[in-house]
C-alpha cells in the first residue's frame, strides 16, 4: 500500500468535487491508478487516456514529483507510483 | 475599403494640433509585417538617443497591423514609445480598438509635441480633431470610459485613455480601454500623460477586406483546428479558456516557482496557494465572461463581483496569471477579495499592477527590517500579510496620485531604494530599472535569462510559451523538418544552462512574429510556438503578399535586432542585462536552487548574444548580422554616433 | 421550425458571429453591414453583451456543415444555439443545472463541452451528451 497526495487542478476539480486529497492505494502505476480513480469519479480517466486506444492524452498534463524532487510531466503510463509522491492533475 | 498590403499613419502634432495621414512605405509590410514589427522601425527612426521621455520629442505609437479587423487579429493593439527609463515601452493589449482604427483607415497613430491643456484625440474614418480634456482629466478610468461615451453616444466608438497615475507620471504606467484591459506597463500611459493626452476615441465604418477570401478562410479553420477548440478531444478550453492562467499559483508552488513575501523565499503554504486560486475564482466571484474582438476562446477574461463581506459591492474584471500571485504570496496575502480589490484599484487609477505589488513588497521587507519606520510610511503599518487591508488601499490610491508617502513608492522600488539607502537596494526585484513580473527565474534558467535580456524591462510577454505542449509533442527531428535546430529536451531541463540561449532567442523571434501581424499569443499552443505556417499562410491570404517562409521568420529577426539597436542606441549595454541583486546572490531557501552567480549567467548571455550574432562583450548587433537583415541604415546610425559595430 | 435562438447571459461579446457573418456574403469583414445577419449590442461600461438576430437561420455559408449555422458553429461559449423552441428550452433547463453544480458554467455552455467525458460515438469532432449531439 502506498499513499499518494493527488492534486485535481481545474475542470478536473469539476469531476472530483475536490481540490486535493491524500490517497491510499495499492496501484502499481500510473495507469492502473487512474482506473482506481475512474471508479471514484465517473469520468476521470477519459480526461487523460483516449478512450480507443488506451494512449496519454498530450493536450492534458499530469505532473509527477517523486518525494524530494521537482515535478515533471509523466509520459509513461507504465511508470511506477513511488510511496510519498504527488501527482497533479491538469 | 482597406488593402492590406499598404498601412496607413495619422501623425498628430499635440503642440502644433496639425495632424497629417500618410502611407508607410509598402515595401516594410513584407520586412517588418505590421503592428508590433513596424513599430520597431519607426521607433528607431524617429525617436533621437536623449529624448526626453516626457518631452516633446518623444513619439507615442499606437498602432495595429494588417491581420487586424479579421478574425485573427483578435483587437491586438501594440503601444510603443520610449520608456520613461530610456529602454524600449512596447506592449500589446486587446479589447476592440484595434479592429476600430482599421476600419477607420488607419492602422497607426504617431503623438509627438505636447499639448497645452489636457485633450482627448477624436477620429471618425480619417478625419480628426484635436478635443478639450479638462472636464476629463483627474477622472479613473471607469468615470473616462463612461463620459466619453455619454458625449460620444454611439455604443460602437472605442477609446484608450489613461487614468491618474499616467496624468502624474507615474513611473511605469499603462494605457487602458475596454475598461479593464492594459498594454505598455513600461510606461506609455506616463508618457501619454506627459502628453497631456487623455484619451483616444475612433470610429470607423469601413471593411476590411483580405486578398484571398477562399484562402483565408482556409486557412483560419485550419488555424481552429490546430488550436483545438471545440474538438472532442479539447480539455484545453476550460483549463486556459475559462479557469485561466491563475490556477497556475498551486502548479509553481512544488517547483520553487513562488515569490513569497517578496522572494525571500519561493514556496507558499499551500492551504493559501489553494485559496487564491482560479477554482474559488470562479466559484464564488466570477460574473460573465469577456473576450476580446473575435477570441475563439469562451472566457479568458472574466467579470467579477462581491457579494458579501468587507468588499461587498465591489465590481472588475480581468484576473490574469500573474495578479493572484503579486497580491497575494508575494504580500503573503491570502485574502482573494482583497487581491481583487487592490487589481480593481491598479485599473481604476491606471496603475500597473507589477510597479505597485513589488514596490509594497519591497516596502514591506524595508519595514519588517526597519528600514522604514511608521515615520516614513505615513503611520501605515506595512507588513506583509497586510494587517491593514484599509491603509493598503489607500497607499495604492496614494501612489496614483503621489501624496505622502505614495510619492515616494510612485518612482518605483528602484529609484525609491536610491533615495532612502541603508542596503534597501539589495531588495527592489528589478531589472533596467523595472519591477519584474511573476516567473521564478532560479528554478528556470530560460526565464532568468529572458526577463533579464528583453529589451521593455523584464517582461515575459516577448518570450515565454504560455502553453508549451506536453513533452510527449514534439522531438528534435520535427523542429529540425521546421527549420528550428534545438536540442528540446536539454531545453527543457530547467536548471541546465545549455541550449537556453538558442531557445530564447527563437521564442523570442516567433513571439515578434505573432504579435507583428498582430493575432493573440495566448493561442500559441503546443506546437504552434515552433510550427509558424499556419500563421504564415494566413498573412499571405490576408495580404496578398507572397513571402517565403524563411523570409516570414527573418521578420522577427529584424524586429528583435531594431529592439536590440534602440536600446543600446540608449546607452544600455551587457551589464544592464543582469537578473535582481537577490535573484544574483541568494540560494533558494527550502529547495536549494543556486543563486544565478556571474559564471553562470554569463554563459547563458554567451550564448544567446552569439546566437543572435550580437557582440559578447556589448551586446550591440554585429555589422554582419545586421547586413544579413538588410539593416545596413543600423549600422550607419550607429557608428555615426560614434558606437562600436563588431564585423 | 429551427432557428437561431440566444442565450444572452452566455454572450461575451466576441463578435466572432457578427464579424464572420458579414464576411459570408461579400467577402468584406464588416460588422456594421446592414444586411448582416446578427450583430451584438453592447451595454454601457461593457456590461452586457446582447446578440440581435437578424437572420432567418438558414445560413448563406454554413461552414461546419448544413446542420450548423456558421455563427452558431464559431460561438464561443454556446451562446447562440440552432434549434425548435423546446429544444432550446431544454437547454436553458440544462444550463441551470449545471451552473448549480460548477461555476465553470457561468461563462461556457454545457453543450459546448462535452462534461463529464464521454466517449465519441461519432468519430472527432462530435460527441454526445445525453442523447442530444453537439
Amino acid at each position: 500500500m502506498i499513499r499518494l497526495k493527488l492534486r485535481y487542478l481545474a475542470h478536473v476539480s469539476m469531476v472530483t468535487g475536490i481540490l486535493q486529497e491524500i490517497y491510499e492505494t495499492q496501484a502499481s502505476s500510473l495507469k492502473a491508478l487512474l482506473a482506481e480513480l475512474d471508479q471514484r469519479y465517473q469520468g476521470f480517466k477519459n480526461m487523460f487516456v483516449s478512450s480507443e486506444g488506451g494512449e496519454l492524452n498530450l493536450n492534458a498534463m499530469i505532473f509527477y514529483q517523486p518525494p524530494g524532487k521537482n515535478p515533471t510531466p509523466a509520459i509513461d503510463l507504465n511508470s511506477p507510483l513511488e510511496h510519498n509522491a504527488t501527482l497533479t492533475f491538469w | 475599403m482597406r488593402d492590406n498590403r499598404i498601412q496607413n499613419i495619422l501623425r498628430v502634432n499635440l503642440s502644433t494640433g496639425k495632424t497629417r495621414l500618410e502611407s508607410i512605405p509598402e515595401a516594410w509590410t513584407a520586412k517588418y509585417l505590421g503592428c508590433r514589427g513596424i513599430h520597431s522601425r519607426l521607433l528607431f527612426n524617429e525617436v533621437p538617443p536623449g529624448a526626453d521621455p516626457f518631452g516633446p520629442d518623444n513619439v507615442l505609437y499606437i498602432g495595429t497591423g494588417p491581420l487586424e479587423g479579421t478574425p485573427i487579429g483578435m483587437g491586438r493593439l501594440s503601444v510603443a514609445c520610449k520608456s520613461p527609463r530610456g529602454t524600449v515601452a512596447e506592449g500589446s493589449c486587446g479589447g476592440f480598438f484595434g479592429p476600430e482604427l482599421r476600419r477607420a483607415g488607419i492602422d497607426y497613430l504617431a503623438i509627438q509635441g505636447k499639448a497645452d491643456r489636457p485633450v482627448y484625440l477624436w477620429i471618425h474614418d480619417q478625419k480628426s480633431e484635436i478635443r478639450d480634456a479638462r472636464h476629463l482629466w483627474g477622472r479613473k478610468i471607469n468615470e473616462t470610459d463612461a463620459l466619453l461615451r455619454e458625449e460620444l453616444s454611439d455604443p460602437d466608438v472605442q477609446f484608450r485613455y489613461i487614468g491618474p497615475a499616467g496624468e502624474n507620471l507615474v513611473h511605469s504606467s499603462p494605457i487602458f480601454g475596454n475598461r479593464d484591459n492594459s498594454g505598455g506597463r513600461a510606461g506609455c500611459g506616463a508618457v501619454m500623460g506627459s502628453k497631456r493626452l487623455k484619451a483616444i476615441a475612433v470610429r470607423g465604418s469601413g471593411g476590411i477586406r483580405v486578398a484571398d477570401y477562399e484562402g483565408f478562410l482556409k486557412a483560419y479553420q485550419h488555424f481552429r483546428q490546430r488550436v483545438g477548440v471545440g474538438t472532442s478531444r479539447d480539455v484545453w478550453t476550460p483549463i486556459w479558456g475559462a479557469y485561466g492562467a491563475p490556477v497556475i499559483v498551486r502548479v509553481f508552488n512544488d517547483q520553487g516557482g513562488i515569490m513569497t513575501r517578496n522572494a525571500q523565499e519561493m514556496r507558499w503554504d499551500e492551504e493559501k496557494c489553494n485559496r487564491i486560486s482560479a477554482e474559488p475564482y470562479l466559484e464564488k466571484y466570477v460574473t460573465r465572461a469577456k473576450a476580446c474582438f473575435c477570441c475563439p476562446l469562451p472566457a479568458c477574461k472574466k467579470q467579477h463581483e462581491i457579494r458579501s463581506g468587507p468588499f461587498q459591492g465591489f465590481r472588475g474584471g480581468n484576473l490574469w496569471a500573474a495578479i493572484p500571485s503579486v497580491f497575494g504570496p508575494l504580500l503573503d496575502n491570502d485574502d482573494l477579495e482583497l487581491i481583487l480589490v487592490m487589481a480593481g484599484m491598479c485599473n481604476q487609477f491606471g496603475l500597473d499592477v507589477f510597479h505597485v505589488a513589488y514596490t509594497l513588497a519591497w516596502a514591506m521587507e524595508c519595514f519588517e527590517k526597519g528600514i522604514l519606520t511608521r515615520a516614513d510610511t505615513d503611520g501605515l503599518e506595512l507588513r506583509f500579510g497586510c494587517p491593514d487591508k484599509e491603509g493598503v488601499l489607500d497607499l495604492i490610491r496614494k501612489i496614483a496620485m503621489r501624496e505622502g508617502f505614495g510619492d515616494l513608492l510612485a518612482r518605483g522600488c528602484n529609484e525609491a531604494a536610491k533615495m532612502i539607502g541603508r542596503g534597501s537596494e539589495k531588495f527592489a526585484l528589478v531589472i533596467k530599472g523595472q519591477e519584474l513580473e511573476a516567473i521564478a527565474q532560479r528554478n528556470s534558467y530560460m526565464v532568468a535569462l529572458g526577463v533579464a535580456v528583453s529589451e521593455v524591462g523584464p517582461d515575459h510577454t516577448r518570450w515565454y510559451p504560455p502553453h508549451p505542449g506536453h513533452p510527449g509533442l514534439l522531438k528534435n527531428e520535427d523542429l529540425s523538418r521546421l527549420g528550428v535546430q534545438l536540442d528540446l529536451s536539454k531545453a527543457a531541463q530547467g536548471r541546465n544552462p545549455e541550449e537556453k540561449g538558442k531557445v530564447l532567442r527563437w521564442f523570442t523571434i516567433s513571439r515578434a512574429i505573432v504579435e507583428s501581424l498582430p493575432s493573440c499569443v495566448f493561442l500559441v499552443r503546443d506546437t504552434l510556438g515552433f510550427d509558424l505556417h499556419p500563421w504564415h499562410e494566413l498573412f499571405q491570404t490576408a495580404t496578398g503578399i507572397r513571402l517565403d517562409y524563411s523570409e516570414f521568420i527573418r521578420a522577427g529577426e529584424r524586429v528583435m535586432n531594431l529592439d536590440r539597436a534602440f536600446l543600446v542606441r540608449e546607452g544600455f549595454r551587457r551589464t544592464d542585462d543582469q537578473p535582481p541583486y537577490r535573484m544574483a546572490t541568494e540560494d533558494v531557501p527550502y529547495f536549494g536552487f543556486p543563486k544565478l552567480d556571474k559564471p553562470l549567467f554569463d554563459r547563458m548571455l554567451d550564448d544567446y548574444y552569439q546566437a543572435n550574432g550580437w557582440s559578447l562583450k556589448t551586446s550591440i548587433p554585429r555589422r554582419h548580422k545586421l547586413e544579413e537583415l538588410g539593416l545596413t541604415d543600423v549600422v550607419q546610425d550607429l557608428e555615426k554616433r560614434g558606437m562600436e559595430v563588431e564585423p | 421550425m429551427k432557428r437561431i435562438q440566444v442565450i444572452e447571459d452566455l454572450c461575451n461579446g466576441c463578435r466572432l458571429c457578427q464579424t464572420f457573418c458579414s464576411s459570408l456574403r461579400t467577402g468584406v469583414f464588416n460588422p456594421d453591414d446592414p444586411q448582416t445577419g446578427i450583430r451584438i449590442l453592447k451595454m454601457p461600461g461593457e456590461e452586457q453583451d446582447i446578440p440581435l438576430v437578424q437572420c432567418n437561420g438558414v445560413c448563406i455559408r454554413p461552414i461546419a456543415g448544413d446542420d450548423q449555422p456558421t455563427c452558431v458553429e464559431l460561438c464561443p461559449t454556446g451562446a447562440l444555439v440552432y434549434g425548435n423552441l423546446d429544444w432550446v428550452q431544454a437547454r436553458r433547463l440544462e444550463l441551470e443545472a449545471a451552473r448549480k453544480m460548477h461555476g465553470l458554467f457561468k461563462v461556457l455552455a454545457p453543450w459546448k463541452w462535452p462534461f463529464p467525458w464521454v466517449k465519441s460515438k461519432k468519430g472527432a469532432g462530435r460527441v454526445e451528451e445525453g442523447g442530444i449531439a453537439r
